[in-house]
């Protein structure tokens, strides 16, 4: 990560969080740490099962508990702890300074409300607005993320909104209240190619008139490149690389990050045929012993598969977490 | 080409709308309006769009699995290779006989496989259907093709990952040695260090067996990957059609510019930013018009009459009165 002069948001050292199954442990999170710096935006990116939701649902504690547990890890926000905080105390800080939206809009809000009274009822819990108040807050909103018509969208359910629409209405209520950090998973994968195209458009505009943070959580490598500054890659629970975006995509270090961008297919020039990553993503109850990529890794040696490597710095900042840069 | 595999000719599907409980049809839902394309022997004929456009309609219409409302598509498949016929002109068993030829890989696999069949069953379905013999050799080599271990005959889809549901899915489809496989979104459920395994499988088997394919993604990136030729499709018409290179390289209509400048792009990001139309999309009205026109950046009142596909040269047609 470039040097900031800015202190970071948020921080988070060595989480791990465990899901306690019939089947075993999965250890979806195992000592994931990262920081966001005020105003920045860190993308973190990996395939599913590799932990990104888990750890961007553990800062609000969204994560259900049981079956899973926060075993060790902090995540430090304005000077307090997350983990040990009370319920009540986090009630007061989720939605209010650190937000949230969700990749499906549609399941995400609740059908048998209006979207008006959904948008109202954060403002009236966190910043204790008379109705009417609320009302003019929320058509304010409802206007600062394009919506044309927001009485009327204001007395509308769910369903008669398009998904495009209700992913507005959902960033306007995540954003009712200010926040300092939004934390947005998938916020565009059930959307089309244009809407999406107008929804990261919205989120970067909003970040920047409200001098906002945000975690974009993304397996789509191309949204991740658009409006990341930092980018997390994660492989099975852990944190495989971490860099300035351009740096990443310049030069990607860890094999497994090296794969990925061989096996996409890119808009701009033709491959004869894909480059393929053997095997499949490993089950978090079944993990390989050492590096948790060594199986399906075209570069392992002798202690790929004893030991697993610790994170090491590279130049500029970054860090890879691969015995070859040793 | 003189021969193609399919040609759709002004396909139109329309469904009723219906209201009231003695079922008045008070409208009609134009899914597919007007659309004409022809898939080559050989060939991989892309339908791309978004949500919407009627790509996996006229797919449909294709297998004969929805009828069409008006206009005419044959398939020049199995016995009938050199007399290209139509789905309504046959029997139930001559249907059965083009069904052999013409098979789908669908989008996600775990609900296109019947749960309580182990992955013997399902494979061997088809062939007993179409009566095929010496079936146990067959599902075998239908496994040995898409790369999964015999000793998963006995297991059932809910044991497999993604990636080998879809393999499961392919083999299925392959069972009957199509001539033509229809692909509908297949990679879009999965991860992307699979997508490329299941990509290129499905590009291998093809050439293995000669097989035509029609593609359908919305993925711009897959399709730049995959296809021969395609159709940009937008609310139940063609937009534009034309080869890879020319839709990718010099795309003509404003649509197709729109959605390639759309695709943030690994290593780029988007070409466009903040230079979009704020207007979704919206069923069209009665008017024969371009639908694009409420979102189009370079509208003008004449695009409210007739548009139709034309010729650009070298079989690159576009739907847009800017071209003339």
């Amino acid at each position: 990560m470039p040097a900031t002069n800015t202190s970071p948001c948020l921080r988070c050292n060595n989480l791990h969080v465990s899901f306690y199954l019939d089947e075993g442990v999965g250890r979806a999170v195992r000592g994931v740490s990262f920081e966001v710096g005020t105003s920045r935006t860190l993308g973190i990116v990996g395939e599913s099962g590799c932990g990104k939701s888990v750890t961007a649902l553990s800062i609000l504690r969204l994560v259900p508990s049981p079956p899973s547990k926060t075993e060790q890890g902090e995540i430090l926000f304005g000077g307090k702890n997350l983990i040990g905080l009370d319920n009540d105390s986090l009630r007061a800080i989720r939605g209010r300074e650190i937000s949230m939206i969700f990749q499906d809009p549609m399941s995400s809000l609740n059908p048998v409300f209006t979207c008006g009274f959904q948008i109202e009822e954060a403002l009236r819990e966190h910043l204790a607005l008379s109705k009417n108040d609320a009302r003019d807050r929320s058509v304010q909103m409802l206007e600062k993320v394009g919506i044309r018509d927001p009485k009327n969208a204001l007395t509308s359910y769910p369903h008669q909104m398009s998904g495009g629409m209700l992913q507005r209405v959902m960033i306007a209520m995540a954003l009712s209240c200010g926040p300092a950090l939004l934390i947005a998973d998938e916020p565009t994968t059930a959307l089309d190619v244009t809407v999406q195209a107008k929804i990261l458009d919205l989120l970067l505009e909003l970040q920047q008139s409200l001098d906002m943070s945000m975690i974009m959580i993304t397996h789509d490598l191309g949204i991740v490149c658009d409006v990341s500054h930092e980018v997390l890659v994660m492989y099975a629970g852990i944190v495989v690389e971490q860099a300035g975006v351009k740096a990443l995509f310049e030069e990607p270090l860890h094999p497994y990050t090296q794969a990925l961008f061989g096996t996409i297919p890119y808009l701009d020039k033709r491959a004869s045929r894909l480059a393929v990553i053997p095997g499949e993503v490993p089950n978090p109850l079944r993990l390989p012993a050492g590096c948790p990529f060594h199986p399906r890794c075209g570069k392992r040696f002798g202690r790929c598969d004893k030991e697993t490597p610790p994170l090491i710095e590279k130049d500029g900042g970054r860090m890879v977490r691969c015995f070859l840069y040793d | 080409m003189t021969n193609p595999a399919v040609s759709v000719a002004n396909l139109k599907v329309y469904f009723p709308v219906l209201k009231g409980i003695v079922g008045k049809v008070v409208g009609h839902v134009k899914a597919v309006d007007g659309v004409s394309f022809e898939v080559q022997r050989g060939e991989v004929f892309a339908l791309v769009g978004e949500s919407g456009c009627g790509k996996t309609t006229t797919a449909e219409a294709i297998l004969g699995l929805t009828a069409a409302t008006s206009g005419a598509i044959t398939l020049a498949l199995g016995p009938w290779k050199d007399t290209p016929v139509a789905w309504n002109s046959l029997d139930a068993r001559d249907r059965k006989r083009l069904r052999r030829a013409i098979q789908i890989v669908f989008q996600d696999p775990l609900s296109s496989l019947d749960p309580r069949m182990s992955i013997r069953q399902i494979l061997e379905e088809p062939l007993r259907i179409h009566h095929i013999d010496n079936r146990e050799n067959r599902i075998r080599e239908l496994l040995d093709n898409v790369g999964l271990s015999p000793s998963y005959l006995n297991r059932y889809p809910h044991e497999f990952s993604g990636g080998q549901q879809q393999r499961i899915g392919i083999a299925r489809a392959l069972a009957t040695r199509p001539e033509m496989i229809i692909a509908d979104e297949p990679v879009s459920s999965l991860d992307v260090s699979i997508r490329a395994q299941i990509i290129n499988l499905l590009d291998e088997l093809r050439r293995q067996y000669n097989q035509s394919l029609l593609f359908i993604s919305h993925d711009l990136a897959v399709v730049r990957h995959m296809a021969d030729r395609m159709a940009v499709m937008y609310l139940g018409k063609v937009m534009e059609l034309g080869t890879n290179e020319q839709i990718y390289d010099s795309p003509l209509h404003p649509y197709t510019r729109l959605l390639l400048e759309s695709v943030p792009v690994p290593g780029k990001g988007r070409i466009a930013r903040r230079a979009l139309p704020t207007e979704e999309k919206q069923a069209p009205g009665e008017s024969a018009g371009c639908p694009f026109y409420p979102r189009c950046r370079e509208r003008e009142a004449r695009c409210l009459e007739a548009v139709e596909l034309k010729d650009a040269g070298g079989g690159h047609l576009a739907a847009c009165i800017h071209l003339s």
